[in-house]
This record gives C-alpha cells, sequence and structure tokens, in this order.
C-alpha cells in the first residue's frame, strides 16, 4: 500500500487563537517527515489536524487526492493510524488484547478476531520485538514497554500513513533506535508513510528523510535534514543554538555556515523542498547506530566548524569563564593524510596491523604528526569524596578515598605499579578528599601528591546540588592546571583517571542528565553491589534529577547539581589537554561522563579523546557511543584510579612506534603488492 | 486468568439456564417452602392453560401473585443494574462509576418523593415507578446536557455535574421528607428509597420489562467499542471510533437501565459497582466477555440477596438495598485495598 498525504494552505487554531498558518506539506509513501520545532511552535496541532481531529481553518488535507473531513472515522482509521504523546491504557488487559484494540476498524460488532486480525497483531508485536510481552498485562509494564504496546497497536491498524507524536520520549536508547529501525523497514518495505514530531534532533537525523521545521506555525523549511539540521536554521528555529548535538553525528557544513549535523548515508547538495519524496539517491540506509558506526565515521570530521560563536552562544557566563583562553585547534587533517599514505607503504601488507594502523592515524592527527612524544606518559588521577556514599551506594565506606590515595603513594596500588612499569609520571590530585590527609599520610613520601581541594568532598546530590557553580568552575580550573602541569614535565600523552567512593553514582547521574537517558539505563554495579543495591541506587539517581531537573545543554549545571569534584576536574583536564594537542586517554565509566561534559562545551575536543576500555557499567556503552569513540580493550576492568587507561598504554605507544620506526617496503628493498 | 471465549450459542443456553434454575429455585424458597414441581406445574397453568393437578391454590397464589413476579423483577434490575454498571465504568473510564453516579437516583429519589407528596399515588399502584422512571431519565438527561462541550462530553464534567446535580436533588428529596413528615405516608417511600422489591409485581414487570431487555440486547454489541472507550477519547476515535455518536448511545442505554431498574426495585446500591467489578478480577476486563457474564451473574446476585432478605427474618423482610450493601460494603472495601495501582477500570 503506498500513500501520498498532501496538504495545502493549511491554517489552524482554536478559538480566540491562531496556531498554524498556511502549511504546505506532502509525504508519500515510503518517507519519514520528521516535525520539528520549539515547544508551542503548532507541531501537535499540525498532527491533529493530519488525523482530522481538529478542523482547518483553510487549506486542505487529503489523503491520495480524497479530503480527510470526508472519511468516516473506521474508513479513516484504515488508512492512517496515530500514536499519540499521551495515552492511557486500561488495567487488566494484556498486551496482546491491546494491539488487537488496533484492529478495531476492521472487526465486526461482536468483535472476533479472524486469521488476518491475529496475523496483524503478531506482525506489530514481532516488527517491534516485543513479542514477549504478548501476555503480559498493562499494569506489569515499564513506560517504555507501554509506548511499545501503543506504536504496536497502531502498526497493527496495517495503516498507509503514520502519524507520531513524539514516539520514543520513554523509550531508552536501545527502545529508540529499535523502534525507529522497525518503523523505517516499514516504510522501507511496505511503503508506509511517517510524519513523526520529534524533540531529538539525533532521531530526527538519523531517521528522517526528511524534516519540516515549524516556527510559531509557520514552516520555516523543510528538506534533507543534512541541510536543514545547520546551526544557523536550528537557531532561528528554537531561538538558541543547540551546543548540546551529538558529538557523534555533527559534522562540518558549508564552509561559513554555523555546521550541522552529520546524518548517514550523505546526501547530495540540493535545495530544500517541500513537496514530494527525495529522489531514492537521498534515500538514507537504514542504520543502526551501534558502536561500530560511531567509530568508523571519520573522525577529523566530529565537531568540525563549532569554532567561537556556536557552541558558546547558549552558555552562561559561568562557561565563558570556564573555558577562558581556550582555543582548542581542529585536528590536522594534513598529518593524518601523510600518516595515512605512510601506513599503506610500511613494510605490512595495507591493513594487517588492524585497529593500531588507525590509531597511529588518529594519533598523527591529533599531534600534528609528532608521534614520539607519545613515548612520555603522564596519569593524572583525581580524588574526591561524595556526599552521595552516605546513602549506602557503594560496597566500600567514604573513609577508602583517602586511604586508596595513601596506597598510591606508597605506590602499593593497580596505578602505581602500572605507572612505574611504564616509566609513566603519576600525579594523585586531592579535588576535595573529605577528610583531612594529613594525619592519614603520616609516614609516607607526598611527593606525587597535589594538593588542591576545592572542598571537602561534594555534598549529597540526593538531598541537595553537590557542588556550587563556583566549586565546579574552581574543580574544572585545577584539572586544566594539573594537565598544563603534566605538559610542562614533558607529558606527550596523559591517561586520566580518577578515586572516590560514590562516584559511579555521580557519574551515572551526569551521564543520564546528558544523554537524557533514564537512571536504571546507565547504573551499574560500581564497586560490587548487589543487584537489589543497583536497583536502589537507579532510584536515588532517577529522584536527584527529578528534583534538581539539570539542563541537559548546560553541562556546567549538571556538574553543579550531579557531579562531583573530580569530574569536573577531569572535564577541565581534558579541555586543556585538547587544547594542547596532547591526546587523553580515558579510563572508564567516570572519566567517559567526563569527557561527555568536556565535549558539550566544547565539541571539538572529542577529537583528542582515545577510549582504553570498555567497563561493565552499562552507561559507559551509552556514553562512547554517544562521544562517537570504540575502546581499544575489553578486558572487564572496573576498578578506576586509572588503571583501564594505563593498561591500553602500552598498546598506543606500540602503535606510534611501529609508525614511526617500522621500515616501508621502499627502503627495506621488499616488492610491494604485485600488481 | 482468561477463559477461552466460548461461542455466543453455547454462553446464550448457559445463561438461560442458570436464570431460569435461580429463578425456579428462589421461587420455592421462603416461609412456605414449595417443590420445585409444583413450581413447574403452576407456571405450565397459567401459561399453557393445563391442568393444576392437586396443587393447593394457596402455592398457586403464592407462586404466581408473589414470589414469581418479584423474581423476575430482581432478576430484570440486577442484569439492568450490572451492566449499567459496565457501562458507565467503561465510558466514564472511572472504577467507581455506577448507574446511580449520574444523578439517576436523585432524579428517581426526587420524584418518588413528589409524586407521594402530591397524593398522585392514589391514582394506581403503578404511578411510582412511573414517576421514578420519568425523574431519573429527566436527571440524567439534563445532567448530559450540562456536561456538553462544544460538541464534546468529557468524562470528567459528566462525573462532576452527575456529582452535583445528584446532592442537589437527595437535598431537596430530604427536604420534602421532613416538611411533610406526618402529612403524607413516608413509610413505604423510606422502603423504596433503601432499594427494595417488595412492591413488585406483573405490572411492575411489564411496565419496565422492555426498558431493560432492549438495552440489554443492544449492549451486548457494543463490548468492542466499550474495550476501545477505556483508551480514552481521542484513541478511541483514532481506532476508528465514531464515538461522539457511540458515546450518546452508551450513555443513553445506561440511564434507560438505570431508570427502569429504579422503577422496579427503588435504589439498590452496589450491584452496579460490584458485580462488573468482580466479573473483571476473575475473568479479565475484556467486555466481549464482560458484558453477557456479568448481566448473568448481577441477575443472579440480586435474586439470591432478595430471597436472603425475605428469608432470614421472615416474616419479616430485609429490603435488598441493606442486603446487597451488607454484602457490597465488604466487597468494595476489600476492592480499595487491592485496586492499588489501577486507576481505570
Amino acid at each position: 500500500m503506498s500513500v501520498r498525504l498532501a496538504v495545502r494552505g493549511l491554517s489552524a487554531g482554536y478559538p480566540g487563537r491562531d496556531v498554524l498558518r498556511d502549511i504546505d506539506l506532502e509525504v508519500e509513501g515510503g518517507e519519514i517527515l520528521g516535525v520539528l520545532g520549539a515547544n508551542g511552535s503548532g507541531k501537535t496541532t499540525l498532527l491533529r489536524c493530519l488525523a482530522a481531529q481538529l478542523a482547518p481553518r483553510a487549506g486542505s488535507v487529503t489523503v491520495d487526492g480524497s479530503p480527510l473531513r470526508g472519511m468516516g472515522p473506521r474508513q479513516l482509521a484504515r488508512r492512517l493510524a496515530v500514536v499519540p504523546q499521551q495515552y492511557e491504557l486500561p488495567a487488566g488487559f494484556t498486551v496482546a488484547e491491546l494491539v488487537e484494540m488496533g484492529r478495531n476498524p476492521y472487526l465486526g460488532h461482536l468483535g472476533r478476531a479472524t486469521a488476518a486480525d491475529e496475523a496483524a497483531v503478531e506482525g506489530a508485536l514481532a516488527a517491534l520485538g516485543v513479542a514477549a510481552l504478548r501476555r503480559r498485562q498493562v499494569q506489569e509494564l515499564s513506560g517504555g514497554e507501554r509506548q511499545m504496546t501503543v506504536l504496536a497497536m497502531a502498526l497493527a491498524q496495517q495503516p498507509g500513513l503514520l502519524l507520531l507524536d513524539e514516539p520514543t520520549s520513554h523509550l531508552d536508547f536501545r527502545h529508540q533506535t529499535r523502534s525507529m529501525e522497525a518503523i523505517r523497514d516499514l516504510a522501507d518495505r511496505e511503503g508506509l508513510a511517517v510524519i513523526a514530531v520529534l524533540h531529538d534532533l539525533g532521531l530526527a537525523a538519523r531517521h528522517c528523510d526528511r524534516v519540516a521545521l515549524l516556527r510559531s506555525g509557520e514552516l520555516l523549511a523543510c528538506g534533507p535534514p543534512e541541510q536543514l539540521l545547520t546551526a544557523a536554521l536550528l537557531r532561528a528555529c528554537y531561538g538558541v543554538t543547540p551546543a548540546f548535538l551529538d558529538a557523534a553525528v555533527f559534522t562540518a557544513a558549508e564552509p561559513g555556515e554555523g555546521g550541522g549535523l552529520r546524518v548517514r548515508g550523505g546526501a547530495p547538495a540540493a535545495a530544500a523542498r517541500c513537496g514530494g519524496r527525495p529522489p531514492a539517491a537521498w534515500r538514507r540506509p537504514r542504520h543502526s547506530l551501534s558502536r561500530e558506526d560511531a567509530i568508523t565515521t571519520e573522525r577529523p570530521q566530529v565537531g568540525r566548524a563549532r569554532d567561537g560563536r556556536g557552541p558558546r552562544a547558549a552558555f552562561t557566563d559561568m562557561a565563558a569563564t570556564v573555558l577562558a583562553g581556550l582555543e582548542i585547534p581542529a585536528i590536522d587533517a594534513e598529518a593524518r593524510r601523510i600518516a595515512r599514505r605512510r601506513q599503506q607503504q610500511l613494510l605490512k601488507p595495507p591493513g594487517s596491523l588492524g585497529r593500531l594502523e588507525t590509531l597511529a592515524v588518529e594519533l598523527a592527527g591529533m599531534t600534528g604528526g609528532d608521534l614520539d612524544r607519545l613515548q612520555r606518559v603522564a596519569f593524572l588521577v583525581f580524588a574526591a569524596d561524595h556526599g552521595v556514599a552516605a546513602r549506602g551506594v557503594s560496597a566500600y565506606p567514604a573513609e577508602v578515598t583517602g586511604q586508596m590515595v595513601r596506597s598510591f603513594l606508597r605506590g602499593w596500588a593497580a596505578i602505581s605499579v602500572l605507572a612505574r612499569a611504564d616509566g609513566a609520571d603519576l600525579r594523585v590530585v586531592d579535588v576535595g578528599i573529605g577528610p583531612p590527609l594529613d594525619a592519614l599520610l603520616a609516614g609516607c613520601s607526598t611527593e606525587m601528591l597535589v594538593r588542591a581541594r576545592v572542598r571537602s568532598g561534594s555534598r549529597d546530590l540526593t538531598r541537595e546540588p553537590a557542588l556550587r557553580p563556583d566549586e565546579v568552575a574552581e574543580a574544572i580550573a585545577v584539572g586544566r592546571a594539573q594537565l598544563a602541569a603534566a605538559a610542562g614535565r614533558g607529558a606527550g600523552i596523559v591517561g586520566l583517571g580518577e578515586m572516590g567512593i560514590g562516584n559511579t553514582t555521580a557519574a551515572a547521574a551526569v551521564v543520564a542528565a546528558i544523554l537524557g537517558s533514564e537512571a536504571a539505563a546507565v547504573t551499574g554495579p560500581g564497586t560490587g553491589i548487589d543487584a537489589a543495591k543497583v536497583a536502589a541506587k537507579a532510584e536515588l539517581i532517577a529522584a536527584a534529577l527529578r528534583l534538581h531537573a539539570p539542563d541537559p545543554t548546560d553541562p556546567l549545571d549538571v556538574l553543579a547539581k550531579v557531579g562531583g569534584l573530580e569530574i569536573a576536574a577531569l572535564t577541565g583536564a581534558i579541555l586543556e589537554g585538547a587544547a594542547r594537542r596532547i591526546p587523553i586517554v580515558l579510563d572508564g565509566f567516570i572519566t567517559a561522563a567526563a569527557a561527555l561534559a568536556a565535549v558539550a562545551l566544547a565539541p571539538r575536543c572529542a577529537d583528542y579523546l582515545i577510549a582504553s576500555h570498555r567497563s561493565p557499567e552499562p552507561g559507559h556503552d551509552l556514553a562512547l557511543a554517544r562521544l562517537g569513540l570504540r575502546p581499544l580493550l575489553d578486558l572487564g576492568l572496573r576498578l578506576g584510579e586509572a588503571s583501564g587507561a594505563a593498561v591500553a598504554m602500552p598498546v598506543i605507544r606500540a602503535a606510534a612506534r611501529l609508525h614511526v620506526e617500522m621500515a616501508t617496503f621502499e627502503q627495506a628493498g621488499v616488492s610491494g603488492v604485485s600488481p | 486468568m482468561k477463559i477461552p471465549a466460548p461461542t455466543a450459542l453455547t454462553m446464550a443456553l448457559a445463561s438461560v439456564a442458570t436464570l431460569a434454575l435461580v429463578a425456579a429455585v428462589a421461587t420455592s424458597v421462603g416461609s412456605v417452602p414449595i417443590p420445585l414441581r409444583s413450581i413447574q406445574a403452576i407456571v405450565a397453568h397459567h401459561l399453557f392453560r393445563t391442568p393444576l393437578d392437586g396443587v393447593p391454590a394457596s402455592w398457586d397464589a403464592i407462586v404466581w401473585q408473589v414470589r414469581l413476579p418479584r423474581v423476575l423483577v430482581a432478576l430484570l434490575v440486577g442484569m439492568a443494574l450490572s451492566v449499567g454498571g459496565a457501562l458507565y465504568q467503561s465510558l466514564l473510564r472511572n472504577p467507581l462509576a455506577e448507574p446511580f453516579l449520574l444523578g439517576v437516583s436523585g432524579g428517581a429519589g426526587f420524584a418518588a418523593v413528589l409524586v407521594t407528596a402530591t397524593g398522585l399515588t392514589a391514582l394506581g399502584s403503578q404511578v411510582l415507578p412511573l414517576g421514578a422512571f420519568a425523574g431519573a431519565l429527566a436527571a440524567s438527561g439534563l445532567i448530559v446536557a450540562l456536561s456538553r462541550v462544544g460538541g464534546r462530553l468529557p468524562a470528567a464534567n459528566l462525573i462532576l455535574a452527575g456529582v452535583a446535580l445528584g446532592s442537589l436533588l437527595s437535598a431537596l428529596t430530604a427536604f420534602v421528607l421532613i416538611r411533610g413528615q406526618g402529612a403524607f405516608e413516608t413509610s413505604d417511600l423510606l422502603g423504596w428509597l433503601m432499594g427494595s422489591l417488595a412492591r413488585a409485581s406483573w405490572p411492575t414487570l411489564r411496565l419496565i420489562a422492555p426498558y431493560i431487555v432492549v438495552p440489554l440486547a443492544a449492549t451486548l454489541f457494543l463490548g468492542r467499542a466499550m474495550n476501545v472507550m477505556l483508551l480514552g477519547d481521542a484513541q478511541a476515535q483514532h481506532l476508528g471510533l465514531a464515538v461522539e455518536r457511540i458515546k450518546p448511545l452508551m450513555l443513553g442505554l445506561a440511564g434507560v437501565l438505570a431508570a427502569a431498574s429504579v422503577a422496579g426495585a427503588g435504589v439498590v446500591g452496589f450491584v452496579g459497582l460490584i458485580v462488573p467489578h468482580a466479573v473483571r478480577l476473575t475473568l479479565g476486563p475484556d467486555n466481549r466477555l464482560l458484558v453477557p457474564v456479568a448481566a448473568v451473574a448481577g441477575g443472579v446476585f440480586l435474586v439470591a440477596c432478595d430471597t436472603l432478605g425475605r428469608v432470614v427474618f421472615a416474616p419479616a423482610e430485609v429490603p435488598v438495598g441493606i442486603v446487597t450493601a451488607l454484602f457490597g460494603a465488604p466487597f468494595f472495601l476489600w476492592l480499595l485495598r487491592h485496586q492499588r495501582g489501577a486507576t481505570t477500570a
């Protein structure tokens, strides 16, 4: 079934209030149109007109040439299904029974389902991958499962046109992707036309063929997302520049333009059109946003063209203070080209060194080609305490933070051993350990200790904001200063780590806030608590996020409300490292949280990050996917204190050393690939 | 728990058999026990003119004039109340909805008090039920009219208008009753206001039967629509339901059922609330099954309650409304304890 919906000169509103003015749109089978716009711009009103729920004041809506208003409700429901923003599902019904209600427009008065109806129900459940929920009752479903049920109900209608109002608002990342892919698949296979109101620009960029931008009831622009999701247009549409844009999908637009969302699959430049379907060449290949994809995007493009004015416009004066004097250079594209060419010529079949080759090319881009300096390694471990530790979120008491710092200094801890083996420069920075250290450190060398205490541990984020904004700024400044000091001691590459009982809680809260994901999706066992305690931890985090409602577009606000001192310091270190072209090796989950904040402040610093390993903490994968990073190792490490970065460091140094010291075919007099 | 849906025919046959059996047993029970065989003979005598064959004439009078019409009225009223309750619970998406929520009891009560106070009841035995029927319909019609906003009937408006008008009418009823003390006979009226089948007779049955049988039959075809209505007006519309036609239809059916039952037995509480809930808890919320099962269960329940009320303190009677409340209130409280989290019917 292929369907064509045409909107001509549509104006609509409510008594005493005009909402939409003179809208022209067309969608046809196989196409996904995203409707974007600020709250109150008329998106839902538009959907209500398209669903024949609201009579237009002027203009027309036609489906395959026949006007919508003339159709009977059953006829309409067979052509057009709606997934509303808010819905109620009556208790006691099972998912299968609810989805069968989607067959209502086909059922007779006694409502007996035929084999065709049952097939449609099963097909809808299977398409969304929720067939296992079949016998579950509504009251046993999570918010996401309820949303999938409503979506399945709409698919069971077997409509030609699907109208979605914020279809993924309750879904976690995995279900968002899965449901959008299912919709994409139906569009491709069955010729379903889809109009989706979306707030998530990343989703719009990934899954929509075209987007329509609404501003105060008028159609601002309509066309392929790669042309419309530019900083300038988004500012015009939403009134702010989206500084939080997904680093992995953000890319360069035309020179001189503010930049746009990267859309995979690419599309030729062409004038934006509001009608009709784009040529086949524009159609996006179906795509899952796996970590593989995230890494295969060309790293140097990430964040480019976002210099200066773009990202910072939305930020506060505090951001200006934190970022003062910080100029993050673009990746050196020339050095990358040279490195890539050299990798082709080295004495080995091209590609045979796998990740080490791409890693060397990336390192060349970061350092401007000087890979020798990567043999000078430094580790910075930032330590601080967390008020939330008093809530039993960790397997260990808060005193352990200070005691572990003592072990670092004595050379007993994992990072001490690894740093020693690497001949690396290790510094442990006290950004805010709770109890005074002096008594604890009696009799041990404090040569590696840096005292830069901002305050005595953060506050309990379940009760009050963890930090004041000025404390966040100060901790970031500590991180920047320590990275600068390490650079001054000659470091060419820096591994970052942390120590802080309770800090996976803060990190999970930061990640959930910035990614907009559910707390449960990013909460893990940390130092090793059991499942019941993990659930309690997730609930505390969710409650804290509800309590403080940190602004996801303002990383400083997130760090202040639910972050921690060492996380803020790590953020500062990342920013400073990027500005100095020093590759930053991230450790695990907590450093990834800091990296999310840093990238949100200055998108370009994503280009200077290396993910050392994959942590078992569930939020780590999500954070790395957002950062566009693929971890080098997967060893199940969950210690922290930069140990993962230290384990990966020899691999990185090996990549650099091979790149620099191997001979080329030519030098060795070995024949290359035979023609 | 779900049971496989039996075919419509088996269900219909089983329902009729159950109802006939319960009616027969209830008719046989009383201060004078009458064997089922004699009841069969008496019914056959009146329907087919067969001879009575040694059945005492007093038994004939007891069965035909007193017990049978009463049992049949109880049966119909019980069916009407529970199906009416199911309709309102689906329509208003509220677990506490019941047939008297929308001012029906208030309207019927006030009309009954008025016809009694003005002496119109002297004109015939059916004046009171007729008046109650008219008052109930008028009140629910008024509430629907008051709740209508821009061609739509929001559930919240219906409930609020029903509660408000119901309170007003109850106040007026109480006022007239107190002012009229001594001026007219109120004991009969009070029994009726509590819900009683003591007045039930063949004329009562003839008066209410069409207004119960026809809406009941129509509601059997609305199960699917009632399910979809539970999703809310907008979503029901998206699923192809002509909400603004179905809603007045459901309100009309429920209103007529409630008015007819109040005319037959006064204000019998709790049946319309608890029977649909009991069925829902055992068989699930699917109205395609719930409506017929609740109809049968409601009829059986009210007949059982009325029989208990007749027998326990015989020859004195406990009004059926008191018996249903004695059973209904504890059940309702139990329901409150176990319905946490689920907010829709």
